[in-house]
Order: structure tokens, then sequence, then C-alpha cells
């Protein structure tokens, strides 16, 4: 079975579709990507995101092919992706001040 | 093959899937003789709802009174009794609901029954009556032309963009297909994802309609000091694993398929073409299911994610989940399963005949989970000022 979900070539994270423990290796597929193996570096519940790639702070993070957020610290290859440290580029003064959509 | 289910027929040509006697607080004060009317009086459908005092002038914001009209010229909606605490307001409201419709509208006043139980008396009297003339309706047969269907989302997590959304979206292409309607909502939770409707704007005009309204939702919230995406997701979203409204919007408007974007329609509107909608609505489910309803959704197909319980009293509601965790313990309230999605046991192709199947069965009288449960309600978007 299917641990985790990849949406995108583009995306630089997953979604687990069942709790995975730190340290387990999972794999995932989408396309041209073909069990692409990942160490997880965190635990993670079911629906959470997890980066396949090193992203560093106040970068993209990309889920749909679409951007989602940006960093707000270093993120390492297999770690769990949340609130700590992604946030929203849209729906506040400064976002919009840049311009947004 | 040709789909097709029961529906009643009304005489504008409209179709229901359910065939309701409603009765109707034209403003708050007279919900409690609403609901004894419906306590007295099997089969009949109670609306009740906040303010509406002072809102029938001819210079008001018409938001208010539109809503009322359209949700009972909704077609599951056979006829209406209203009940005001005075004439003016109520002979209004049942000059507009039957105008467009040709169904039957009439009204009781407290003020002109003398009191509040001789108006109960009088409105147990009418109701008794239109039950039976609407239970005279013969269902027949209809194709899925005749549909409106309404896509929503509520208590969403990571599963609903995964899963329950692109089900959902692959039906909407097929009723769209076959002739129907169908209309997405919530506008803030189309922020961050706009440009990919955008796309699909069947011109100019309609693009740059949808970006307005989005527009307007991000500075309104600036405006006002608010940033909206520490309100949205919400506290649940983020317990399902959604971390930001982008996320969140790029899945949710997966549920209105792929077709072309025909317009965007102001709250509780009725769309004038077959084809595919923006409603312009508040994001919380109630309110927006309450629009849908007013812009004449005959069903409404609801992914959720973490579980959200609320359906809409006129619309019957097919609540779609994906989160193999919220099948089990949220289960009666689901009306269809679809983790085999998101676990990826089975493809789309594989539920969606399924889940078409289920739509056309509760379009055909099959009663969905929240009309069982009785897990319903209808918020009028609020009135801006109140005098």
């Amino acid at each position: 079975m299917r641990k985790a979900i990849c949406l995108d070539e583009k995306d630089n994270v997953v979604t687990a579709v069942s709790t995975i423990k730190s340290g387990e290796q999972i794999s995932y597929s989408h396309n041209q990507l073909n069990n692409i193996t990942l160490t997880v570096k965190d635990e993670v519940p079911l629906g959470f995101k997890i980066a396949v790639t090193d992203i560093r702070e106040n970068a993209p993070v990309i889920k749909y092919g679409e951007v989602i957020g940006k960093s707000t610290e270093e993120i390492s290859k297999g770690s769990i992706v949340h609130t700590h440290n992604l946030k929203s580029i849209r729906g506040s003064k400064d976002a919009f001040v840049e311009g947004g959509c | 093959m040709m789909q097709e289910f029961l529906g009643y027929r009304r005489e504008n040509g409209e179709v229901g899937v359910r065939n309701h006697v409603a009765v109707l607080s034209a403003m708050d004060n007279c919900n409690g003789i609403v609901k004894k009317i419906s306590s007295q009086v099997r089969y009949v459908l109670p609306i009740t709802v906040w303010y509406g005092r002072t809102q029938y002038s001819d210079d008001g914001d018409l938001t208010y009174f539109n809503s009322l009209v359209g949700l009972m010229q909704n077609p599951n909606i056979h006829s209406v009794l209203v009940v005001s605490l005075e004439s003016v307001s109520a002979k209004k409201l049942c000059t507009a609901i039957s105008e467009k419709t040709g169904k039957r509208a009439l009204y009781i006043a407290v003020q002109e029954e003398g009191n509040s139980i001789s108006a109960v008396a009088k409105g147990v009297e009418i109701c008794t009556n239109l039950i039976s003339i609407a239970s005279e309706v013969k269902l027949e047969k209809f194709d899925l032309s005749y549909l409106t269907i309404g896509v929503e989302c509520g208590g969403s997590d990571t599963s609903s963009g995964l899963s329950a959304n692109p089900a959902l979206g692959k039906i909407a292409d097929i009723v769209i297909n076959a002739g129907g309607k169908v209309i997405l909502s919530e506008t803030s939770e189309i922020l961050g994802a706009e440009h990919i409707l955008a796309k699909r704007a069947i011109n100019d005009r309609v693009k740059e309609k949808l970006l307005s309204i989005v527009r307007n939702i991000e500075m309104e919230t600036v405006k006002n000091g608010i940033n909206i995406s520490e309100i949205n997701p919400s506290p649940d979203n983020k317990a399902g694993g959604l971390t930001t409204l982008e996320e969140k919007s790029l899945g949710a408007i997966i549920k209105g398929g792929s077709s072309p974007l025909q317009d965007v329609i102001e709250f509780g509107e009725t769309p004038k073409e077959p084809g595919f909608f923006v409603m312009d609505t508040p994001s919380p489910a109630t309110e927006s299911m309450t629009g849908l309803s007013a812009g004449g959704a005959q069903i409404i197909l609801f992914a959720t994610g973490k579980g959200n319980i609320i359906g809409s009293p006129i619309s019957p509601t097919i609540k779609v989940t994906g989160n193999p965790n919220t099948v089990e313990y949220f289960g009666p309230n689901i009306d269809f399963d679809v983790s085999s999605v998101f676990l990826g046991q089975q493809t789309l192709d594989d539920i969606i005949e399924g889940l078409l199947d289920f739509m056309i069965k509760v379009a055909s009288g099959k009663k969905t989970r929240s009309e069982i449960l009785g897990d319903e309600e209808i918020v009028l978007k609020p009135v801006p000022l109140v005098i």
C-alpha cells in the first residue's frame, strides 16, 4: 500500500496517506517519477506533508505544481512541513502590498 | 447510457428532487410561530431566520429579500406559507416567490390574525391543505440536464483535495456534459488558486469578475486589519494537515471540475444557462449552502475531511470523504466513502460510477445523512446594516 502521494513532478512536498514513523523509508511515484525512496525524519500523521528535497529558508513550497506558501526556516529533506516552517504568502498586508496575484 | 432520476415537475418547467411545503419566517420575531406550526403539521419544512425587521423597504439592501425569495423559488419547494408580523412584508415576499415560478405562496400576518395563538391555528389549517395538494404531485423521469448541483467542502483536510474534491469534480463534469449546471462557491477559498479558474473563464469580462471578487475579499480583510491566512485554514483544517490558504484553495477548486467558467454570480443568484458557475459567497459551509440553495441547486455535493455535519434543509446534501479515519469515527454522517482513492487502492474512474449512481438515488428520493439526522440550517448572509 502506498504511504504518500506526490501530485506533480515540480512538487517539493508529498502528502502522507497513513501515519509514518520517524526513520521509516517510504517510496512515492508520479508519472515520470517512479518509486522514489525517501527516509522520513519525523513522525508524520496521516494527511501531513513531507519535504522531498532540502528547502532553503524563504523559498516557495510547491504542491499541486503550484506555490502553497513559503518556508519560514530551512527545511531538510524528509522533514514534516506544516505551520511551524511554512506560511501563506497571500491575504496579509505585506503580501498584498507585494502584489499577490 | 442515459442517466435519469425521478423528480417533481414544477409549473415553470423546473424540476424538484424534493416536494417540500415550506413554512418561512419573514423575520426573526415569527420563528416561534413557524416552529409551532411545523410541530403540529407533519411533512412541512420550517425555515427560520435571523433579522428581517426593517428589511422590506423599497430602497433597502436587497440581499436579504432576494435570498429568501431565491430559497423559496428553489424547485425542491412545492409551495410556501410565509409567516410575518404584518402583511406588507408578507405580501411582498409571496408576490416575488410566485412571480417567476407560478408556485403557490400564501401568508399569515400575526397582526391580521389577532395574536400568535390564532396565527398558529390559521397556519396549521393552511399547511394541512398545502400538504394535501403537494402529495398529489407524481414523480416523473428526467435526465441530468434538469439538475443544478452545488459543490461544497467543509471541515477540509489534505484528503479533501486529493480524493473527495476530485471525485466531486468528475461528477461536476458529467452533469455539465449532460446539459446541467454546477455552482462552486466560497470566494475566500479561491484565494491562491484564482489564476487557475481565471484561465477557464469564457471571456475577459468573466475573468475580471472572478479576479475582482477574490481581490475584494483580500482588500477588505487587509483594510479591516484581518490576516485572512490566520483565520483560514481553520483549526480543524490545520489538524488535518492543511497549512496555508493557498493549499486549501488549490484543493478546493478541484471540486468544480474542468469545464469552462460561464459566469460569476451574486450570492443566491440563479445561473441563467447550463455550465459551470462561481457564486460569490462567504466561506463557512452553512452560509455558502444557503446561497447555493437560493441559486436553485437541487442537490449539494459536500466533500469533508475531518468531518462537518451540516447540510442544507432545502437541497439534499451528500457527504463524501476520502479520509479513512473519518469514515471510521464519522461514519453515521457520511453518505459516500472515497478513502480507497486516497489510499491508492482504487482510481477516481473506479469509483465515479458508484458516486453518480448514489447522487441519482438521492435525486430520486433517497435520504441523505444530514436529512435523516436533521443536521440542517439556513443562514442568510449577514445584513450589513440593521437600522
